[in-house]
């Protein structure tokens, strides 16, 4: 390990659910960096290249024109990506795009700080080195 | 590819058939199994391109059947799998598509029966193209568990070759060199050339073949 702190790139334009989700990290020692869909590919991008990848991607869907079109730019851009989507309606032909598009998982969207723990919880143990 | 061979796993016996026989059509060879351990035997004698799997292989009307899903998550990982459905939701297909523990999901991709066999054909024939590029599929086909290392095997084998060959052909070089020196003679000083010509190869071979 570098020592580096591990960091999430959070997709989103919904500032309750973001501020939920950096409250619900807090205690797992992970920066969170929120930003539009404008300026997501860019900053996997400039991530990359600095040798410091962002260890998750989370989607919100809701702030994408086109989710699936977007988990597999970040694909394209970093083919390792693990890359979650996250929507409060989720379907499963929803569920099918963004999997066959290369995300790690599609999970239901909650602004529950509790449920957000648990379920980033999760997510963190089949990310992060152990 | 040659005519690729698929199971398929369904225990409703009207909707295997017609689905089957529909595959016929399109040219596939396909193997029909009505239940889990039917469809087990099948995938674990091998020889299988494809595998189409139903999540209830046991009761259609069980919502806790996933029998399908546990064959295609136990059985044949290196066979390709799409699941196909009566009863698609969000649930199922994370259970099929999401990354397991080894990076790889157990299914390479997800049907529901009412999309028609349009959306099945469209499915089957992706994955098969995949494979047949040497694609990801989801699970690792043979050639990329195997291949891979019998060709660096086969790199290495010309690379010591190439390198005794050099070894050898510059002794006798050397050798031919002094007699074509001493007695003069044409004859030898042209061995010489073909023997640097073979050395040369040699190193070539050797040094220049990829790791």
């Amino acid at each position: 390990m570098s020592g580096k702190k591990l960091s999430i790139l959070l997709i989103s334009d919904d500032l309750y659910w973001i501020e939920a989700v950096e409250e619900s990290l807090a205690s797992s020692d992970l920066t969170v960096d929120a930003t539009f869909e404008s300026s997501a590919l860019e900053m996997v991008r400039d991530r990359l290249a600095g040798e410091n990848a962002y260890a998750l991607v989370i989607v919100d869907v809701m702030a994408t024109e086109n989710t699936s079109r977007l988990v597999g730019q970040i694909r394209q851009q970093q083919s390792e990506a693990r890359i979650v989507v996250a929507t409060a309606a989720p379907t499963w032909q929803l569920a099918r795009e963004v999997f066959r598009a290369g995300a790690m998982d599609c999970v239901r969207k909650s602004l529950s700080k509790r449920t957000l723990h648990t379920l980033f919880a999760g997510i963190l143990s089949r990310v992060l080195p152990s | 590819m040659a005519q690729a061979t698929i199971l398929f796993a369904d225990n409703d016996p009207d909707f295997l058939k017609t689905r089957a026989e529909f595959l016929e059509q399109e040219g596939y060879l396909v193997i029909p199994a009505a239940g889990p351990t039917e469809a087990r035997r099948i995938l674990e004698a091998g020889k299988i391109d494809l595998a189409v799997v139903d999540i209830r292989l046991v009761n259609d009307d069980d919502e806790k059947d996933i029998s399908g899903l546990v064959l295609a998550k136990e059985v044949a990982r290196s066979v390709p799998k799409i699941i196909l459905t009566g009863f698609p939701s969000v649930e199922s297909v994370r259970e099929a598509l999401r990354p397991q523990l080894n990076g790889l999901p157990a299914t390479v991709d997800f049907v529901a029966k009412q999309e028609g066999p349009e959306a099945m054909l469209s499915a089957i024939g992706k994955v098969l193209m995949i494979a047949v590029e040497g694609g990801e599929t989801g699970a690792p086909t043979p050639e990329e568990e195997g291949e891979p290392k019998a060709v660096k095997s086969r790199q290495a084998q010309v690379r010591l070759a190439g390198g005794i060959a050099a070894i050898v052909t510059l002794l006798l070089a050397t050798g031919t060199g002094i007699v074509a020196l001493v007695t003069g003679d044409p004859r030898w000083l042209l061995a010489t050339v073909f023997l640097a010509i073979f050395m040369v190869v040699g190193i070539g071979l050797a040094v220049f073949m990829p790791e």
